[in-house]
């Protein structure tokens, strides 16, 4: 089949030419509509029901909402895990599937189970599915500022104006609306008047909804026409509101505003927004999952130029995060990667070939390999980010191998003088080596085979490495047997065949040296053994870690106070971080702070929270070179408020940890069970055995005991007799404290809750609530304290749950030891030292298990492939010895790449490790090159020394070839610097390091090899 | 924000440990903003509100009542008005006040006539002319017809004709607060016309809540403070009923109305601002500052006052000051929070 290929490409040169062209132009094409994004999307298919209610305990919540959906939602086939998340006033319920289920399948699942069960839970709870979006999707932040306009009017303007528009844009799931307060129409009931009246609360909401409608009553016949006729009785306005008659009997007609305040208001607040310590109103844009982040954000810029001139006098849209300045760097730094690669690649095939036609030629296959890859990429759904594009990177020096070996024996075969048609010694080239040329791209794509079997996070960064660096091999490979030799009858010709003054004195260089080695075969492979043994030595020296962390460009400063703090309060201490920040560290352009949680819900944080998003300025003019020492310095000057923790996080970091919820730390244990008091005294005890554990460092305990709240239990037999229950108490406490909707009123597009509340400060203490007159069922009124016992309580301010279960987690990192052996000996110690009660159960997670579960992987499929690589030698060669000679380079390559890790100071982490993969791929290729040629050199020596040697210096210009292209190719990576450079790093290293050694074992320790194992013979 | 559950729930666990946080110094508190507020003693407590009426005492009411049955009624004065003595109120019209009138001049006739035969009998009955059983039929006569023209004479000197408008105008017959009668029927023989009201005796009728009734002295109505004069002591569904002094017009208050009012309650209390406060365990406590140490201090809040709480008065805290800015991350370090 191969040969059939080769032939129709010669034979239709034109059509192949033509063919080319198109290639160049779907490529072109495939690259402008691939989804373009920082990072692969790394979230698994996911749904998320955040569920709120209004006044409500974590406990109540948990009994009556949390615990009644998760028992439904646990029946949904293909779920991974079930988690949620109980808070005051809020649950948020996460349900991941199964690796490749289908999301819409997904959310019609959970939705169904959610219309099933809602019947079930409280009346006044809100919410449902939240937006299909993932840690990626908050794409772009604004704040709203205009001076002239108050917090209220701000967010309408954002709310009923800029948000619908926004939506409109394709790819954009959500808007978030953040701070400001959300306007009201709120309703105080004066129950002076009211009892005078001699009308109850309820029956005021009652009549305030029943009014406030507008019915169809039918159609009726006029003449010829039919005309419909409604009941108009919706108010559209406050005044019309207030003059809406609630009663009229003996004693006069009762209007609204004749039994209650009516005034503009404001929903309970649960977080609030500030810019450089003064308040404001946010928006944020949620993508759609699998939408294209670039696009999506250039449409919204389109959109908010257009709207924009629109919005009041003065009104500015202030951005603070542009997902796409992410990408453009990101990707920036990937493209630029890529073309200093492909410069360099191409200086060097032009250094060692010394014909720059042949260069040419074989470079061809670069670009039209990469866009081969596009094309591939954009038919298959991949998006073009930081780990795809790094993918094309590494590929680059491996890239050209098919062509250099197509090419080269091309050149040879057309300067052997041989009296035959051009063509059809090209044809004869290229045939000759189109099976070494398919086995060699086999082997680097079953290399990599093994990235694709990894899963969880690890899966998710390095599939999307994997596959493009399939698809560019599959490609080059394509090109190399089609196209290339194509191009190559039209370019090639016989000077090409000259060798180069360099590559001359190289070889003149190397046989030396290579004459001193076969001479002195035990010293060199004494010296290299003894380097082999050292570098596993240095092995347990190199750091370790699970993933590098990915510089975003941006900082979120994360702020914990006092758990029960006022959202005052918590804005008053925010403020004065924020105003102090501003003015020690210049770096920072702006500071927008977001505390507590969100209109949607989809970060339910308490008032205690704040993430502080820091706007820098650019690079240039900072005082520091790195981002590191900056955040020293602004961590220098946050310490100076005491009694608030605070963490240093990024954007979308932020969200991947909340998505692993649970396992931040090397090491989680959690702790499954009912009883909270028990679950905490269980996690101290697992937190002392922990701490006591060599290794151990920076254990944490997180329980779900909580603050204390104020309890109001009714005084059922005196309540009774006035027709008060818990329902009714309830329901007009929550007017009083947090308000109660009763209806809406709707102007145009703008719907405007109207509440039965009282103002924010109606009760600030015990004693006034204790003191507050109640307006019974009866109309009647009566002291609170008579009604009800009122008294301090604790209760739990967080509950976490997992499979339906609760839990508490106790954390470590481990330093200093493996961490397999440290869960090992920690298991032991629980158990002998632990003892659980009846119903509570331990299991243990973390980055350990996801390192273990990348290890498991890893060491399973591993060893496949390198049984695979065995085979495919061994059909190659023919004889097993030859296979494992060749193998036997891999070890080599590994010190390398060890050695450049230690000597470079990075961590051995998931990407270091695919660099010894793809290690493993280039130092086979370069023993196949080296010893393929020894076994067709047979009979062309007289002796084994010379074949030996002559086959050497004849294969050093393939070998350096093929090594250093995949070396330069990797340099511009190894040194990139900006976002999502320091993820593909600790990989280019991997790979120069174990080439560097891997190349020199290649060319001294193989053919010393060789002839000891010929000699045996 | 996962990582904050973990901080934030270790520490809650110290918090309801813990009854008594450790003393902080000034010094502990970094660059945070700190600003001190001197602690004021107060000889009020505002209550939570309560529903009052604006009535008038039983009693003193002035009422009028009409002799004949009453047609029509034009009043001329609002009711609630406050009029002065003479002034009109009211027009009565129909054939009723034209019978008044023929009444009282029958009742005069008859009257004079009576005076005359019993200042004529008079005589004879010194000089044993007539006999007593007959004086008496005499004298009985004379103080009916004289009781009743008496009575029908102090309404007739309420009114005043008024041709032009065929009828009558019936003055005020002292100051006060017009209250108008039933207007519903009409007005028979013997029915209320209206009252006055001394004005004098117009207050607020308050319903305190038992816990506060003994010790609450004042009403605050928003636009001025009255006295509490006397409180009644039955309890009605867990209410005491008090009666204010009397309201004054500058109150701005109507008779009827209805309405919330502040009770002030008679306590030693001091002042101090809300946000100086934080909660520990189930206690509230203040930082009292005290040369470079910041001192816990339990306290118990009584009322609320506008931006301020009314905590019971205990010696440590008067003329002391206490920490009102940064409170909350002052607590923060009492829970050990701070740092990365």
């Amino acid at each position: 089949m191969l040969n059939g290929i080769i032939r129709f490409s010669l034979t239709q040169r034109l059509f192949m030419l033509i063919t080319g062209l198109i290639l160049a132009g779907a490529g072109s094409y495939a690259w402008l509509g691939i989804p373009l994004d920082a990072f692969p999307d790394i979230s698994p298919t996911q749904v998320k029901i955040i569920l709120k209610a209004p006044g409500m305990t974590a406990e109540e919540i948990e009994s009556q909402v949390t615990v009644p959906v998760e028992t439904e939602l646990l029946g949904i086939p293909k779920q991974a895990i079930l988690r949620s998340t109980t808070k005051y006033a809020i649950t948020a319920i996460t349900l991941d599937f199964n690796e490749g289920t289908d999301i819409y399948w997904a959310r019609q699942q959970v939705s169904d189970r959610l219309a099933a069960v809602k019947d079930k839970l409280p009346a006044n709870i809100e919410g449902g599915i939240a937006p299909m979006s993932t840690p990626l999707s908050e794409i772009f932040m604004f704040s709203l500022e205009n001076p002239s306009m108050s917090l209220l009017e701000r967010r309408q303007l954002l709310q009923w104006q800029i948000r619908p528009l926004l939506r409109t844009v394709p790819g954009v799931a959500d808007v978030n609306i953040l701070g400001g307060y959300a306007k009201t129409l709120q309703i105080t009931p004066n129950p002076v008047a009211m009892a005078q009246a001699g009308i109850s609360q309820d029956q005021l909401i009652a009549r305030i909804n029943a009014n406030n409608v507008n019915t169809g009553a039918g159609r009726i016949t006029l003449g010829t026409d039919n005309f419909t006729v409604r009941t108009e009785g919706r108010v559209g306005s406050i005044d019309a509101l207030r003059n809406m008659v609630i009663i009229s009997n003996a004693n006069g007609t009762y209007r609204l505003q004749d039994l209650a305040e009516v005034e503009i208001g404001h929903l309970a607040r649960y977080g609030a927004v500030t810019r450089n310590g003064s308040e404001t109103t946010e928006a944020l844009i949620v993508a759609l999952k699998d939408s294209n982040t670039a696009d999506v954000v250039k449409a919204v810029k389109q959109k908010l130029a257009q709207i924009e001139p629109t919005l009041p006098p003065g009104s500015k849209l202030n951005v603070f995060y542009d997902r796409a300045n992410l990408i453009s760097t990101a990707i920036g730094t990937i493209s630029e990667a890529l073309v200093e690669a492909v410069v360099l690649v191409i200086v060097l095939l032009a250094l060692f070939l010394g014909n720059i036609r042949a260069a040419l030629v074989v470079s061809l296959a670069l670009p039209l390999a990469a866009l081969s890859t596009f094309v591939l990429m954009r038919y298959f759904h991949l998006s073009a980010n930081l780990m795809s594009l790094g993918g094309l990177v590494i590929a680059i020096g491996m890239l050209v191998d098919s062509s250099v070996v197509v090419v080269e024996n091309m050149v040879n075969q057309l300067a052997g003088g041989q009296r035959l048609p051009r063509l059809h010694l090209i044809y004869r080239a290229t045939k000759d080596v189109a099976t070494p040329v398919v086995s060699g791209t086999v082997i680097v794509i079953i290399v990599f085979s093994p990235l694709l079997t990894l899963s969880g996070l690890e899966g998710k960064m390095f599939s999307p490495v994997a596959i493009t660096i399939v698809f560019a091999m599959l490609s080059a490979l394509l090109l190399a047997l089609t196209i290339i030799p194509v191009v190559a009858s039209y370019l090639v010709n016989e000077k090409a065949v000259e060798e180069p003054k360099f590559v001359h004195w190289l070889k003149h260089h190397y046989l030396q040296s290579l004459e001193w080695v076969l001479h002195h075969g035990k010293r060199f492979v004494t010296i290299a053994g003894v380097l082999l043994v050292m570098s596993f030595g240095l092995f347990a020296l190199v750091g370790k870690t699970f993933m590098p962390t990915l510089d975003e460009g941006d900082i979120i400063l994360q702020l914990a106070k006092s758990p029960s703090i006022s959202l005052q309060s918590s804005l008053d201490l925010d403020t004065q971080i924020e105003n102090h920040l501003l003015q020690t560290v210049p770096e920072i352009r702006q500071l927008v702070a977001r505390t507590g949680a969100d209109e949607l819900g989809l970060d339910p944080m308490g008032l205690n929270e704040t993430d502080v998003f820091l706007q820098l300025k650019p690079v240039a003019e900072w005082r520091f070179d790195t981002k590191e020492q900056l955040i020293e310095a602004i961590r220098a000057e946050v310490v100076k408020f005491p009694g608030i923790d605070f963490n240093f996080t990024q954007p979308i970091q932020m969200r991947v940890s909340e998505m692993l919820t649970g396992s931040i730390g090397d090491v989680a244990i959690k702790i499954f069970g009912d009883d909270l008091a028990a679950l905490n005294r269980l996690a101290g005890q697992i937190s002392d055995i922990t701490s006591s554990t060599t290794g151990a460092q920076d254990v944490k305990m997180a329980m779900t005991e909580g603050s204390p709240f104020i309890n109001l239990k009714l005084k059922d037999g005196l309540a009774s007799r006035y027709g008060m229950d818990a329902t009714a108490f309830g329901s007009y406490l929550k007017s009083q404290l947090e308000g109660v909707m009763v209806t809406e009123v709707i102007q145009g597009k703008k719907r405007t809750p109207v509440l039965i509340a009282h103002p924010n400060d109606n009760i600030t203490s015990l004693v006034q609530l204790q003191q507050q007159v109640v307006q019974l069922p009866d109309a009647t009124l009566k002291p609170l304290s008579e009604l009800a016992d009122i008294s301090y309580q604790q209760g739990p301010i967080r509950i976490d749950r997992e499979q339906g279960n609760r839990f508490a987690v106790v954390t470590t990192n481990v330093s200093g030891r493996d961490i397999v052996s440290f869960v090992e000996e920690l298991k032991g110690k629980l158990a002998s030292q632990l003892t659980l009660p009846s119903g509570f159960s331990l299991s243990f997670g973390g980055e350990f298990e996801n390192q273990q579960r990348a290890t498991n992987n890893l060491l399973l499929v591993v060893p496949v492939a390198i049984m695979l690589i065995n085979l495919i030698l061994f059909t190659t060669f023919g004889t097993i010895s030859k296979a494992l000679l060749i193998l036997a380079n891999v070890p080599f390559a590994m010190m390398g790449g060890i050695i450049s890790l230690f000597l470079s100071g990075e961590y051995l982490s998931v990407p270091a490790s695919v660099g010894f993969i793809a290690l493993l791929g280039v130092a086979v290729l370069n023993g196949v090159v080296m010893v393929s040629y020894y076994e067709q050199s047979r009979h062309m020596f007289a002796t084994l020394e010379e074949r030996v040697k002559q086959g050497a210096a004849r294969r050093l210009r393939p070998i350096m070839m093929t090594a250093t292209t995949a070396m330069f190719g990797l340099i511009p990576l190894a040194f990139a610097t900006g976002p999502g450079a320091e993820i593909q790093r600790p990989l280019a290293i991997v790979v120069i390091g174990g080439l560097i050694t891997s190349t020199i074992t290649t060319l001294y320790l193989l053919p010393l090899l060789y002839e000891v194992l010929e000699k045996r013979k | 924000m996962k990582w904050t559950s973990l901080l934030g729930s270790s520490v809650i666990a110290l918090c309801s440990a813990a009854t008594f946080a450790d003393d902080l110094t000034v010094a502990s508190l970094g660059n945070l903003t700190l600003s001190y507020t001197q602690v004021k003693a107060v000889q009020q407590l505002p209550a939570s509100p309560v529903p009052a009426f604006v009535t008038a005492e039983v009693g003193n009411t002035f009422y009028v009542t009409v002799p004949e049955t009453i047609q029509q009624r034009h009043w001329l004065v609002a009711e609630g008005a406050t009029v002065t003595a003479g002034q009109p109120l009211v027009l009565l019209q129909g054939a009723g006040i034209h019978h008044f009138y023929m009444q009282f001049d029958a009742a005069q006739e008859a009257f004079i006539l009576a005076q005359s035969r019993y200042e004529h009998n008079r005589k004879l009955h010194a000089n044993g002319t007539i006999g007593a059983e007959v004086w008496s039929q005499i004298s009985m006569q004379y103080h009916d017809a004289k009781l009743t023209f008496e009575h029908m004479h102090h309404f007739m000197e309420l009114l005043e004709e008024a041709p032009e408008q065929q009828g009558s105008l019936l003055k005020a017959p002292m100051a006060g607060v017009l209250r108008y009668g039933d207007a519903s029927q009409p007005l028979a023989d013997g029915g209320l016309l209206l009252g006055i009201v001394p004005e004098q005796d117009i207050r607020l009728q308050v319903s305190l809540p038992l816990s506060i009734a003994a010790d609450t002295s004042a009403i605050d109505t928003g636009s001025c403070q009255l006295a509490v004069v006397r409180r009644d002591n039955v309890a009605k569904a867990g209410f005491v009923d008090a009666w204010s002094a009397t309201v004054a017009p500058a109150c701005h208050l109507t008779l009827g109305q209805q309405l919330q009012v502040t009770p002030l309650r008679q306590l030693q209390a001091l002042q101090l601002p809300k946000q100086s406060v934080y909660s520990w365990g189930t206690a509230n406590q203040v930082l009292r500052h005290q040369g470079d140490k910041l001192l816990p201090t339990t306290v118990t809040i009584l009322a609320v006052d506008g931006d301020n709480y009314l905590i019971q008065s205990q010696p440590e805290l008067q003329n002391s000051e206490v920490l009102s800015d940064s409170v909350a991350a002052a607590k923060g370090v009492l829970l050990g929070l701070g740092g990365e």
